[in-house]
């Protein structure tokens, strides 16, 4: 007690920085058992607004010795019932305390104490026992999901060695990890630790497993949550950790947990749940206790010296979010980039296009104020944006004609394009999508459910697409890091099996009839997502229902974070498809604002893609500042990033002369058509048509991918996953020999000679310089390419040797 | 949330947790724990493919019934008691620089009985069909230790053939550790490299290019602290130093060697392929695997694919097409030029050559084949594919020479021996002689970690 007396004076040196009130979590402690313990938290209100964490700051005095606080933990002395008087800061709180069971024997729990033990110790982890095979010779499963491989494992396994009733101390399954023995994983517990005592008891009590009719947990709250400030110098935080059973039995784990931080630069914890910063960041502590996990999201914030906050206005609610929370974490955000690089930004995420030349030109003279917000009304609408967005989303659909030939693939590709062009309610375009039925060869979107082998892929793939939720570790094992379980895995596949397809030929149909069973415990599956009323009906219906009703946790969320991904080259969540509560959004106030946007337009796309573009955000420079260089993750300035496989190649088309801008085959087209109505069977007709409608030159604008070299250096996907990740963005040296020198380059900077022999000096460079970078050629720029052409033996060559040195600079090379 | 921490490395941070902690054992340390020296800076594989058959070869047994029997003579090594059939009688004069591994095996016969799979084994050292698509050996060791020369991509295979396009794999590996093929006809006069020789412009005009490039290449704001901006440029230097580096083309002008050396290792296909693999590891390439035929020609009629896969009429003095046969036509006997008489040939002259070059000091060399042949003859006249034993060879980066290990049965079937290792062994060979840690985990960009390597053993013989 001598101690608490010492901190009290503590706080008590401090007055001045009292809070107004303080708070104590749980307001009521039940001991039910010689080993059960709670965790208190104390939190102090200050004036200021300010929350912080005191528990190691107060002191705890029982009224009767039936209960002793040690750090913080109450733990059990005996049978009876008392009051804790908590003092912090002049403030009082008083919490009963019920101590019972404390001469009842309370064997060790195998499902519930000694997993977790397992787990905490990291012995059943993915790298160690926990991976598909074990580790010499010992398998556990992975962070104990199924306890009957791991009872069998551990009790009957290794020759009966792992556990020795009758000298416990002696059991392999502790001396190897204590390195009495040697032990390839090392050292993985000390006498000292919690699970020792844990893994003694279990042991010394029979080794019993069979602990499967107790109640198992159903939920783990972890208190505070879900989000945390921690406001230097105050950056500590002791986390709470219950677990309530299905007997409704609550218990303290905080103990028994296993903590992992995502931002181990931002913060740290301490095996008994203590948390505490180390520099200004954001990062989640995600807390596993068996099958559960849960997260709590801390943003770590202090001052910076000679930070001033430049109050930048917002366009719209985009930046009001960004900036508070550059705000909150000391970045300055960058200035706006000036108009070349606007008009050369937004045509290319939009269109995956460079601005055509002429296009440049009238823009970088055009003095209206609103000329930005024009040009993004004006490319959303344009035929190439559709292409472009379909594209982006056929990458992830599979639509390879590989897996839907005879023209299905474009079928559903068209489909796509169709939904971008005519701005169709996104939650109408997923519903008609995943409940399409009937002939593939007719019903573009039943193509979907014939890209896929198998029946598991199909569930994956949705999950992944609509839910950013990568389930498909669920398939064989709960998922290690997020609440995703087996059975979910296979309730949405439940959605999907009664979806047949025909042994031969294009048909999708569906049956009334079908189940889904969990592969371990062979129990039926209810459907995932709301219940159908009607067992017979379409279960994908109700699906449907569920998951684009408004409120839906994932579906606006995922497809707004989609199109940030599209114009930012990074995800508010990152990566795009990885939702989970252990990888927190940078910006969640953004992220719900702009699903909040999403659902109240009706779902419409473009309307949030023209708030995003709108936004001072995006429209910002890509030059740093002081204040925000070493941020890549808060959109404080613009993030330069390679082109993509198809921007590339298109732009190196349109850069050479070798394509036209594809928004004059809009009138090309118009025209052919005139032309073809009149003469309907001239087949030279029909082709130029079929030409101009598939684009079929165009990587960004074509139905279905080119297969080339020169687009898979550029890591164009292989369509045969939902990941966004199938892309690569990587600059590679492969990349950089195609550049140099190969083929398609070598091709288009030698016919780019003809294509602009008839230009001046002065028309060439303002031509190439437009093309290239939507910005006319400076003076030393002028004189450059200038002296560079009277220099050369031969105009082609000199020319040549030009535009392949345009084509590899970084300003053409990068999106900025 | 800031670069230092960049969701990547912290993701993969998260995802690394319950990590065995190898590193915190001073004194106790695994067999395969990192901080082992590396025995081997580079590595050279020749792979075989189709299907050698070990009787015929590495293994032979005298004392198979004569119906079954390989027709052709065991023969002395320089090594006492180490026997090979007469078809090695170049190799057996340097079986001391050798270990001949005769107890290989396929643990999961059903997973790598195919040519495709089982290619597809031998590359990657794992087996096939797992939850991951694993990448070759070669991607990880790039990916794990990089290019041992600035101007050569770290894997290269010479040339690989169209049948085996699509057994290479890059599996989780991002693109820059895929494998570079040679392709083409290395023994031509015409051939060259694609992509890697200067296309249609000379090296002067290659410089006065990329100096008018560095002249307008002004940049953009905040580009030296983008991470994809720096890359692009360190990308682009190093290309500019492969296109013009002419260490890049000496590497691969084997019209710079001696005629002596060329006829040393065979005029042929082959023969040119072995010595392109010896000039690309003396070059610094960390890891060159051979994958070669002879092509088709008008001196091999019926030879249309002429690998080691001889379901039909194995000891053909031609070609092996028989009445009634299939799968087997398109080869030529086993013991013809195109076959062993060319492979014998090159094998014995890249292990001499090696040897007298110093390059089996840090070089492991690997003669490997995906699996063996039956022991017996089938009513075709060939040998069917047989995963239960099968022989390959290794050499250099202190790999015992002479050394025989493991044992098949008298006619070749099935490991007698105590001792029996798989293709997963012989990629934790491969890995430990490199100095990888096999412990440490490389990560899917979904996030999962993989430990290539992690279901074999390094083989103690070798070591």
């Amino acid at each position: 007690m001598t101690i608490f007396t010492l901190l009290l004076g503590a706080t008590f040196a401090a007055p001045a920085d009292a809070p107004s009130r303080i708070e104590v979590y749980p307001t009521k402690v039940t001991l039910g058992s010689a080993r059960a313990t709670t965790q208190f938290v104390v939190t102090g209100h200050f004036a200021n607004g300010e929350t912080r964490d005191l528990t190691r700051d107060v002191t705890f005095t029982p009224s009767a010795a039936v209960v002793e606080v040690r750090d913080g933990v109450a733990f059990p002395k005996k049978d009876g019932k008392a009051e804790i008087t908590i003092v912090a800061g002049g403030h009082t709180i008083k919490v009963p305390v019920e101590v019972s069971g404390q001469s009842e024997s309370d064997p060790m729990r195998f499902r519930t104490e000694t997993l977790a033990v397992l787990t905490k110790q990291g012995c059943n982890s993915g790298s160690c026992h926990g991976s598909p095979d074990g580790k010499g010779g010992f398998r556990l499963s992975l962070f104990g999901y199924d306890p009957l491989i791991d009872a069998e494992s551990i009790v009957r396994g290794g020759l009966n060695r792992r556990v020795d009733a009758f000298n416990p101390a002696d059991s392999l399954m502790l001396k190897k990890p204590l390195m009495r023995v040697a032990h390839v994983g090392g050292k993985r517990l000390n006498k000292s630790d919690a699970g020792y005592r844990v893994l003694l008891d279990w042991i010394a009590a029979g080794a019993k497993t069979d602990d499967d009719k107790q109640p198992a947990c159903v939920k783990l709250t972890v208190y505070p949550g879900p989000n945390r400030v921690l406001r230097s110098p105050h950056w500590a935080q002791q986390l709470s950790v219950i677990a309530k059973f299905a007997d409704g039995t609550t218990r303290d784990v905080t103990a028994l947990a296993t903590y992992e931080i995502s931002h181990k630069e931002v913060l740290s914890v301490s095996d008994a749940g203590l948390v505490a910063g180390i520099k200004r960041g954001q990062g989640a502590v995600s807390v596993r206790y068996l099958n559960h996990l849960e997260s709590v999201h801390f943003t770590v914030i202090e001052e910076v010296e000679g930070f001033v906050w430049n109050n930048p206005t917002d366009a719209n609610f985009i930046d009001k979010h960004v900036h508070a929370k550059l705000n909150q974490l000391r970045v300055l955000p960058s200035d706006t980039c000036d108009d070349a690089t606007f008009l050369r930004r937004v045509h290319l995420d939009l269109t995956g296009l460079l601005p055509p030349v002429a296009k440049a030109k009238a823009f970088l003279t055009n003095t209206l104020s609103d000329k930005r917000a024009k040009v993004i009304d004006e490319l959303l609408v344009s035929e190439e944006f559709a292409r472009y967005w379909a594209m982006r989303t056929a990458d992830l659909m599979r639509v390879n004609p590989k897996t839907l030939p005879d023209g299905r693939a474009e079928l559903l590709a068209d489909w796509l394009i169709a939904g971008y062009r005519d701005n169709v309610p996104f939650d109408k375009a997923v519903t008609d999508l995943l409940t399409a039925s009937g002939d593939a060869a007719k019903v573009p979107a039943a193509n979907y459910f014939l890209a896929f082998p198998v029946l598991e892929d199909l569930a994956e793939t949705t999950a992944q697409l609509f839910m950013g939720s990568r389930v498909n570790c669920a398939k064989c094992h709960n998922h290690p890091f997020e609440n995703w379980t087996q059975e979910d895995y296979y309730r949405i596949a439940a959605v999907f099996t009664r979806v047949k397809k025909a042994a031969k030929g294009t048909m999708v149909s569906l049956t009334s009839t079908g189940e889904t069973r969990h592969p371990t415990s062979d129990k039926t599956l209810t459907p995932f997502g709301d219940a159908a009323t009607d067992p017979k009906a379409d279960r994908r219906i109700a699906f449907a229902k569920w998951l684009t009703k408004p409120g839906n946790p994932f579906f606006a969320r995922v497809e707004v974070n989609r199109m940030w991904f599209g114009l930012f080259g990074r995800g508010i969540v990152h990566p795009v498809d990885d939702f989970r509560s252990s990888n927190p959004p940078a910006i969640p106030e953004l992220l719900d604002a702009l699903a909040l946007e999403f659902e109240r337009s009706g779902f419409d796309r473009k309307h949030v893609l023209r708030l995003m573009c709108n936004s001072r955000t995006y429209q910002r420079s890509t030059a740093t500042n002081k204040f925000n260089e070493d941020d890549d993750t808060l959109f404080s300035h613009y993030p330069i990033r390679r082109l993509t496989a198809e921007q590339m190649q298109d732009a190196i088309g349109y850069a050479t002369g070798s394509l036209a801008p594809a928004s004059e085959l809009a009138a090309e087209l118009a025209k052919a058509e005139k032309e073809l109505a009149v003469a309907p069977t001239d087949k030279t007709k029909q082709a130029a048509v079929k030409r101009l409608k598939d684009r079929p030159a165009y990587a960004t604008q074509r139905l279905t991918p080119e297969q080339s070299a020169f687009l898979k250096a550029f890591g164009q996907p292989k369509r045969e996953s939902p990941c966004a990740c199938e892309r690569g963005d990587e600059p590679t040296v492969d990349q950089a020999l195609q550049l140099l020198n190969g083929p398609l380059v070598t091709g288009r900077v030698s016919s780019s000679a003809d294509a602009f022999a008839k230009l001046t000096d002065a028309e060439l460079t303002e031509r190439l310089w437009l093309a290239a970078f939507a910005r006319l050629p400076s003076e030393a720029e002028r004189k450059k390419v200038s002296n560079h052409l009277k220099r050369a033996a031969t105009r082609p060559d000199a020319v040549r040797d030009l535009v392949w040195a345009v084509i590899n600079t970084r300003e053409f090379l990068l999106q900025h | 949330m800031f670069r230092s921490g960049s969701l990547v490395t912290t993701r993969r941070s998260f995802l690394g947790f319950g990590a065995c902690g190898l590193l915190s054992l001073p004194h106790w340390q695994p067999a395969f724990a990192a901080g082992k020296k590396a025995r081997a800076k580079s590595v050279l594989v020749v792979f075989e493919q189709g299907g050698v058959s070990h009787m015929d070869t590495f293994d032979p047994k005298p004392d198979a019934p004569a119906e079954h029997r390989t027709p052709f003579k065991t023969i002395d090594t320089v090594v006492r008691g180490t026997r090979f059939t007469e078809l090695l009688t170049k190799t057996a004069a340097h079986a001391d620089k050798l270990t001949v591994v005769r107890c290989m095996t396929q643990p999961k016969p059903g997973i790598g009985n195919s040519h495709p799979k089982g290619s597809q084994y031998v590359f990657s050292g794992e087996a096939p069909g797992g939850a991951e698509e694993m990448p070759d050996i070669g991607s990880v060791v790039s990916h794990r230790i990089g290019s041992g020369a600035r101007n050569l991509p770290p894997y290269i295979m010479v040339p690989g053939t169209s049948e085996q396009a699509y057994n290479t794999k890059i599996g989780f590996l991002p693109p820059q550790h895929g494998v570079f093929k040679t392709g083409g006809k290395p023994h031509e006069p015409t051939w060259t490299v694609p992509n890697l020789a200067l296309a249609g412009i000379t090296s002067e005009r290659f410089k006065d290019r990329t100096d008018l490039l560095s002249n307008l290449d002004v940049g953009i704001p905040g580009a030296d602290k983008s991470k994809d901006a720096k890359t692009l440029t360190s990308m682009r230097d190093q290309a500019e130093d492969m296109l013009t580096n002419p260490a890049t083309r000496r590497a691969f002008d084997l019209k710079a060697e001696p005629q002596k050396v060329r006829e040393e290792y065979g005029l042929g296909h082959r023969g040119q392929c072995y010595l392109l693999g010896r000039k690309l590891i003396e070059s610094g390439v960390r890891f060159v695997t051979i994958d070669c035929r002879e092509p088709a020609a008008r001196e091999y009629p019926g030879g249309g694919n002429m690998n080691w896969d001889h379901h039909d009429h194995i000891y053909s003095p031609k070609d092996t097409a028989i009445r009634g046969g299939g799968a087997g036509a398109g080869r030529w006997g086993i013991q013809t030029w195109p076959m062993m008489g060319s492979t014998d040939k090159a094998f014995a002259a890249l292990i001499a050559d090696m040897h007298q070059r110093g390059l089996l000091e840090d070089t492991l060399v690997c003669f490997m084949t995906e699996f063996g042949r039956t022991p017996r003859i089938n009513d075709r006249k060939g040998r069917d594919h047989w995963t239960h034993a099968f022989s390959v060879a290794f050499a250099g980066a202190g790999v015992p020479g002479g050394q025989l290990v493991g044992e098949t049965d008298k006619e070749g079937g099935y490991i007698v021996s105590p001792k029996a290792y798989s293709l997963e062994d012989y990629a934790a060979t491969i890995y430990e002689k490199l100095g990888i840690d096999t412990t440490k985990p490389i990560h899917t960009p979904a996030g999962r970690p993989i430990y290539p390597g992690k279901d074999g053993h390094a083989i103690p013989e070798l070591m």
